[in-house]
């Protein structure tokens, strides 16, 4: 028996409440339609998940949903020696937040920061090609 | 790697809603003269003895008949009590709420989450028991007299599902399949034909627990903000397009039952708007004055607590009110906080409320009651939190409350096979004292098997 | 075999518009009279078996100019599919497929991936007019389903009854009807077997039938003994003597609001028995007297949005139209349970006015006067010209005229107070006033 009614309403509130998203879903003064991509990652207890493995570099619109029942973060840092880590605000469950990104090619990891999340098996590689 | 922006959604749909609803301001550059003067149609008029009710007058624009319903409906019982359900969502800690703190056990339940002796008020009625710190505003009403501790309710083989615990608590049964809410079969049989205001959801969906069969129940946000607004319309047009709309929703329909859903809709939204019109904001005039002061920010609740005492001073006919506090109660890490910032705001603003409706002489009609679908498990986890539980804390809050426990504190020696608090009280026997004692009806033909359940004494 | 009656009415523009309306999206510009010529064999049978697929209108946008991203953005999958409503050829196989998703209700709430709610669609698609057993056996075996029911929790040692008592339930034959506790829990263990893989960077992937993980001894179910698989599982409900009768009443529900009468039903489940084929059903439905001479039906708030933007010739551009859509109570991908979306509770205080909120948004780009610095053309003066007008606006649909004489007495009024320079200032007022309310008129907002 699945009955998420219950839920439905809530989550309806929550959205409305922002809590799962609004629009518009990206604001970017620099980006043309042509070097935008979009990725949405997925964390829950204890995976994190990219929509795909690889965007194309420029601007990148990286979501952040919460599918689970604790409060997740995300930070995207380039594998490249000195690059520094962008972080994204810690999320409630069902929470959704999002960030636009400059992105050059290259490989970055993504995890969640929260103490052991990582360990847990929170992360993940995203591509980014030319 | 540089960052473009950043920013939060839920800023921007609160902003897209409001300006939804609230529109362009009452006067638009470049118009001659300031738009929107002279619509004072609507106003108060006193309709006996501290009943000021808002209706329709000065003009002959809008059929009557609902105006007239929620005047009749006002004008028969001025005095008409009223119970406003709050919800915690998630499942707030029972052992948090009032903290077992001279249980032998609770350290060893809580070695990280245990909330110091003494860090909270202590309850009078048991002294193992201590208010949480942030509960310090129900503390003081407790002392009051005010409020009614359930600090053990639940039910018999617990479900510890969100939904369908959450929805046995709206149904008012353990039953997933029933798909009318407790208070809105209170509705189907004591409601009217022609008062949505009689159950208000203050929300952006219906709360299921108002959910009828047959009979109007509203639907709103916050009586502020209710408004039609359209694109290229101001001033007096814009009012009689309000007009327009009720009078499209009452056109013959001819038995059509889909025409007619449409048509009601139309008509009790018209309705709304009408009786709301003095929560409206208007150029500098604030839209709703409460004679205490509520907590401030961006939450919701307390601003619809401090509409709802408006709209209950303002004489409209509101039975049953349902409404969701602030904060995530579903604490399964970072608890200590999380809890302590939704119990915070949620509690002083429901002793703003309570001294709001003192200070109109409204608080004998009203009775606030809080619930949660289950509390937590005894043993807290290894993430600073804790999981699904059992039986959970609730509060009846009010001048009429009978200011004592209903049912026990049970124990942490005595817990269920999970880990879990055993009920000592069942909702579905303080939903039936609810509807006797307090909302005058019949609970065995509201709440399925009400007979099986004792009634607890709720009321002084 | 009970002979379905068969509409013999007069077919013209404002039957074709319900039509078009239950059996699709409502019309585009000239669409209804068009269809009206066809007459109403011909009319159903361009719904029912339609030319390839073409795409009418400007290609869907956010409010930035960027193409969607269905798979990757929130949102984009609403608007993708919204899209493929306001601009295809082929209404009716987008509608089953609204259908199909109402009836396999899954939330995007539950799986967790747009991605595979997005295959999930695809499947529903291609089922839309098709076979109900073929299309049974696959959402049985589809990831976003099998997330869904707890498909893949369901193993040998630790049955898991969720899709098995939904299938029957809600999928198949109706609560209680023709099945018993038993054969919920013998129907469990039929479906054991599925799992997926969890890859890194991936999700959960490679779904698949994993025989280790399949109780392979025999059941009963419906009193027939057997060494059931998941097929076997599907099969069986599709072929349970009480499936027909659940099946044609829901069909039914979807597109007339009154059941059918005895002989109707009678005659749909024996059309229906033969093979289980969707479009005959489909067909006697679409011809049957209730659809066109029945009371109304309010349109479900993606209808009414997909319709409103056919009606002004409007393609997506933006995404206003998923929190509004949410607004009035029907975010796609998200039904609020596996029951799907209640049809009856549509419509209260505050999803009136989201369906006000939809309207407004939707005549956005025809506001008159409303531009800064820009000169519209000027409204007239006159009442009549301002409703014709407004009835053109939103593609000249068939109204009641006691509603075109409430929008003439309220242009009447406003206009009758203008004098001096709301003379000038208020016609453009009235006339988007008129448009408003016509667009949110329970006319409009059922079919």
């Amino acid at each position: 028996m699945k009955r998420v009614a219950l839920l439905g309403a809530a989550t309806t509130c929550a959205a409305a409440l922002g809590l799962c998203g609004s629009e518009p879903l990206v604001r970017d003064a620099h980006a043309g339609p042509s070097t935008f991509s979009f990725v949405q990652v997925v964390e829950k207890e204890w995976t994190l998940t990219p929509s795909r493995p690889s965007v194309r570099a420029g601007s990148v619109s990286i979501e952040l949903v919460n599918f689970g029942m604790d409060n997740h973060n995300l930070v995207v840092k380039s594998t490249k020696p000195g690059a520094k880590p962008v972080t994204f605000n810690q999320l409630d469950p069902r929470g959704r937040g999002e960030r636009t990104l400059k992105l050059t090619p290259g490989r970055y990891q993504l995890w969640c920061s929260i103490a052991g999340h990582r360990a847990k098996g929170m992360h993940a590689t995203l591509l980014v090609t030319k | 790697m540089a960052c473009c922006d950043e920013h939060s959604r839920s800023d921007l749909l609160r902003q897209s809603l409001a300006e939804a609803g609230r529109g362009l301001p009452a006067i638009e550059a470049g118009m001659p003269v300031p738009a929107g003067t002279g619509l004072d149609r609507r106003a108060f008029l006193a309709r006996g003895i501290g009943l000021a009710l808002a209706i329709y007058g000065g003009s002959a624009l809008r059929p009557q008949v609902f105006d007239e319903g929620i005047a009749a409906a006002a004008a028969a019982n001025p005095n008409q009590k009223v119970l406003v359900s709050v919800f915690l969502d998630g499942g707030a800690d029972a052992l948090s709420l009032l903290a077992p703190t001279g249980d032998p056990l609770y350290r060893q339940l809580r070695p990280r989450l245990g909330l110091a002796d003494g860090a909270g008020t202590a309850f009078t009625e048991d002294p193992t028991l201590m208010w949480h710190p942030a509960l310090t505003p129900l503390a003081e009403l407790h002392g009051e007299g005010k409020v009614s501790v359930m600090p053990a309710i639940g039910y018999d083989h617990p479900n510890q599902s969100h939904f369908t615990s959450r929805h046995f608590w709206e149904v008012g049964a353990a039953d997933e399949r029933l798909a009318t809410g407790w208070l809105g079969r209170y509705l189907d049989r004591v409601g009217s034909r022609d008062n949505p205001l009689q159950g208000l959801s203050l929300d952006w969906s219906l709360q299921p627990s108002l959910a009828t069969a047959k009979m109007p129940v509203a639907t709103l946000d916050a009586p502020d903000r209710y408004d039609f607004w359209a694109r290229g319309v101001w001033g007096e047009v814009s009012d009689r397009m309000i007009d327009a709309i009720a009078r499209l929703g009452a056109l013959p329909t001819h038995g059509d039952p889909g025409l007619e859903a449409a048509s009601d809709a139309a008509a009790q939204s018209a309705q709304l708007y009408d009786q709301l019109t003095p929560f409206r904001p208007k150029g500098d005039r604030k839209a709703i004055v409460s004679p205490v002061a509520y907590p401030q920010g961006n939450e919701p609740f307390p601003r619809r607590l401090a509409g709802l005492a408006a709209m209950l001073s303002a004489g409209l006919p509101l039975r049953v009110v349902a409404l969701s506090a602030p904060g995530g109660y579903d604490t399964h890490d970072n608890q200590a906080q999380d809890l302590a910032d939704g119990l915070e705001l949620t509690a002083a603003s429901l002793l703003a409320f309570q001294r709001d409706l003192e200070a109109r002489g409204l608080a004998d009609r009203v009775l606030v009651h809080v619930w949660t679908e289950f509390g937590r498990r005894a043993k807290e986890n290894g993430s600073g939190g804790t999981d699904h539980g059992a039986a959970g804390t609730g509060f009846l809050i009010g001048s009429r409350s009978a200011g004592t426990m209903v049912g026990e504190f049970p124990g942490l020696g005595k817990l269920d096979g999970d880990g879990n608090l055993r009920a000592t009280a069942d909702f579905r026997g303080l939903y039936a004292a609810l509807l006797e004692g307090w909302l005058g009806t019949d609970a065995d033909a509201i709440i399925p098997g009400a007979r099986k359940f004792a009634r607890p004494t709720i009321l002084r | 075999m009970a002979t379905i009656p068969r509409y013999s009415g007069p077919f013209r523009v404002a039957e074709a518009e319900r039509l078009l309306w239950r059996a699709g999206f409502g019309p585009r510009r000239g669409q209804a009279a068009s269809l009206a010529r066809l007459g109403l064999d011909g009319a159903v049978r361009s719904l029912t078996h339609p030319a390839a697929e073409r795409w009418l209108g400007p290609p869907p946008r956010d409010e930035k100019g960027r193409p969607l991203a269905p798979g990757d953005a929130w949102g984009h999958d609403h608007l993708w599919w919204l899209d493929r409503m306001v601009r295809t050829s082929r209404p009716l196989v987008e509608r089953m497929t609204l259908v199909w998703h109402d009836w396999f209700a899954t939330s995007d709430a539950g799986v967790g991936s747009q991605k595979l709610m997005l295959v999930q669609n695809r499947l529903l698609r291609r089922y839309a007019l098709g076979n109900f057993h073929h299309l049974l056996v696959s959402i049985t075996a589809n990831p976003a389903m099998l997330i869904w029911l707890s498909g893949t929790d369901n193993r040998k040692d630790a049955p898991n009854e969720n899709y098995g008592r939904e299938l029957m339930e809600l999928f198949t034959l109706g609560e209680g009807d023709g099945y018993t506790e038993r054969d919920v829990r013998e129907q469990a263990r039929s479906l054991t077997g599925w799992t997926s893989t969890w890859k890194r960077g991936k999700g959960q992937t490679d779904f698949r039938f994993d025989p280790r993980r399949h109780d392979a001894g025999t059941k009963t179910v419906f009193g027939k003994r057997g060494t059931f698989s998941w097929r076997d599982s599907a099969s069986l409900c599709a072929h349970h003597p009480r499936h027909p009768s659940f099946f044609v009443e829901k069909l039914w529900s979807y597109f007339i609001p009154e059941p059918p009468d005895a002989n109707t039903r009678a005659g749909l489940e024996a059309l229906y028995r033969a093979d289980l084929e969707v479009r005959p059903v489909l067909e006697a439905i679409l011809r049957h007297p209730a659809f066109y001479t029945g009371p109304r039906m309010v349109k479900p708030p993606v209808v009414y949005i997909a319709g409103l933007l056919r009606g002004l010739n409007r393609g997506i551009d933006t995404s206003a139209w998923v929190w509004l859509a949410e607004g009035a109570g029907q975010r796609l991908f998200n039904p609020p349970n596996v029951a799907g979306w209640d049809d009856s509770r549509w419509l209260d205080t505050n999803s009136f006015r989201g369906r006000w909120s939809i309207a407004n948004q939707a005549l956005e780009k025809v506001t008159l006067g409303d531009r800064k610095g820009k000169k519209t053309s000027k409204v007239p003066n006159d009442p009549e010209a301002i409703v014709a007008g407004a009835l053109a606006v939103l593609g000249n649909p068939t109204i009641r005229p006691a509603t075109r004489n409430e929008l003439l007495t309220f242009a009447r009024g406003a206009l009758q107070s203008a004098s001096g320079w709301k003379a000038d200032a208020y016609p453009p007022l009235v006339a988007n006033a008129v448009r408003q309310l016509l667009a949110v008129s329970p006319d409009l907002q059922t079919c």
